[in-house]
């Protein structure tokens, strides 16, 4: 994956959450590129991206920081994980997979249906050819979470 | 006997080496994607008696590999087995005009593979 | 949204079973009824592998395949021929493969849809629940003899 398709996403990821949540996320650190098995937080949403593409988009962050801004996402405060934490982390993570994609419009990119997991100690995995590329993001006010990308350009 | 088995996944790799191996084919060079196959071909001197290779791959793609393959003058003979998963019917098409000998679809019994290898070894003959 | 047809949930259990027999030579059962919850395998370690079948005017299938780790080895220690003791890095990439070949199987039988596949992701994970937006989703029981029991969770969105 080549590191300019980065930049749309975190735009994508700063947009979203400033039009849907009024908070202005930012960059948390340095990019990391990790492949094998690697620890991830205990909310996680995936979402599948297709079209000239192969590749998914995560958004990883802990159930805390998950309550947070979800609540703020619905107007509505979620004080316990339950499917409106999950559901509604799927949906923004949804609108910031597409905006990525809208700004990657050559790559024709299709979304798949998001899926959040909620767990305990997860853990993913990368393939060596196509490795995760994280990027650290940071809330002013809620803590840190991880946009995580991985896409392969087909040809 | 030596093959060229070319795979993005490490576990289909696994896989086709544990059919080449009960063929009693040992010499097998490995190689993840297009560009290191080519890479590879290259470096051994084009000298293959046969290859496998999947088609859907990421940066360069099994048929964009093919390609390159039958216009490089060196192996442009070379037997090649393409591997595919079904939802790639049209590819396969697309991959025998582009050249391939042979193809496979997934999933395959390890002995389908086999015979697609010994067909092709035969006509190598 | 539209209800997931059974038709489906036929073809990709078919593919699933065809793809363990085939590449495995082993046997899938049905064990029990279908769920529309995802519950989980209590106290193990669990391994989910997702992927996504995206079909033409945006028809979507999600597919997710969810066992105990322990399962997932024994499957892919017959996958790959080769008896795997503990959790590798050769199951989770036998774990991509396998949803791969199946979702390419089951692309196959609804080729109408001219279904393209996202990239397989596997997580683990205990006390793993997941839910996907709000379509119509079914979880499938299934019981694999000499492995274990596993999940093949589907939501469509049409």
């Amino acid at each position: 994956m080549k590191s300019e398709y980065v930049n749309p996403f975190v735009e994508a990821t700063v947009e979203t959450f400033e039009t849907m949540c009024g908070t202005v996320p930012k960059r948390n650190g340095k990019l990391e590129i990790k492949s094998g098995v690697f620890k991830t937080d205990d909310l996680v949403g995936i979402v599948g991206l297709s079209g000239n593409v192969c590749g998914a988009v995560l958004m990883a962050m802990s159930v805390e920081t998950g309550l947070k801004s979800v609540s703020s996402f619905l107007g509505e405060e979620i004080s316990e994980p339950d499917s409106d934490l999950m559901d509604g982390f799927g949906e923004i993570l949804n609108i910031i997979a597409g905006a990525a994609a809208a700004k990657l419009s050559s790559f024709k990119i299709k979304l798949a249906l998001p899926t959040v997991l909620l767990g305990q100690d997860q853990l993913l995995s990368g393939k060596q050819i196509s490795p995760w590329i994280i990027i650290p993001m940071m809330f002013p006010e809620w803590g840190s979470f991880k946009i995580e990308v991985s896409m392969e350009e087909k040809k | 006997m030596k093959v060229l088995l070319t795979d993005d996944s490490t576990t289909m790799r696994k896989i086709q080496k544990r059919v080449l191996t009960s063929m009693g084919i040992t010499d097998i060079v490995e190689a993840g994607d297009g560009t290191e196959a080519i890479k590879k071909l290259e470096e051994n001197n084009y000298d293959f008696d046969f290859m496998l290779c999947d088609i859907n791959m990421p940066e360069m793609s099994g048929l964009e590999t093919l390609r390159k393959i039958r216009s490089t003058p060196e192996c442009a003979q070379l037997p090649v087995i393409m591997c595919t998963s079904v939802a790639e019917k049209e590819q396969v098409m697309e991959a025998i005009k582009a050249g391939a000998t042979n193809y496979v679809v997934k999933p395959f019994k390890p002995d389908d593979l086999q015979k697609k290898i010994e067909s092709v070894i035969k006509i190598e003959k | 949204m539209a209800l997931l047809k059974a038709d489906y949930i036929n073809h990709i259990l078919d593919s699933t079973g065809e793809t363990l027999d085939t590449m495995m030579d082993l046997k899938l059962l049905r064990y029990g009824s279908l769920g529309v919850k995802s519950t989980t395998f209590d106290g193990n370690q669990e391994i989910t592998s997702i992927i996504g079948l995206m079909g033409k005017n945006d028809f979507m299938i999600r597919l997710i395949m969810k066992s105990p780790v322990t399962v997932a080895i024994r499957i892919c220690s017959e996958f790959l021929g080769e008896t795997l003791e503990e959790l590798n890095m050769d199951v989770i990439d036998a774990m991509k493969e396998i949803v791969n070949i199946i979702a390419g199987a089951a692309a196959a039988k609804m080729s109408e849809n001219n279904f393209l596949l996202t990239l397989p992701v596997v997580l683990l994970g205990s006390k793993v629940s997941y839910s996907g937006a709000k379509s119509s989703s079914v979880f499938i029981p299934l019981f694999v003899p000499e492995c274990g029991r596993l999940k093949l969770g589907l939501t469509a969105n049409e």
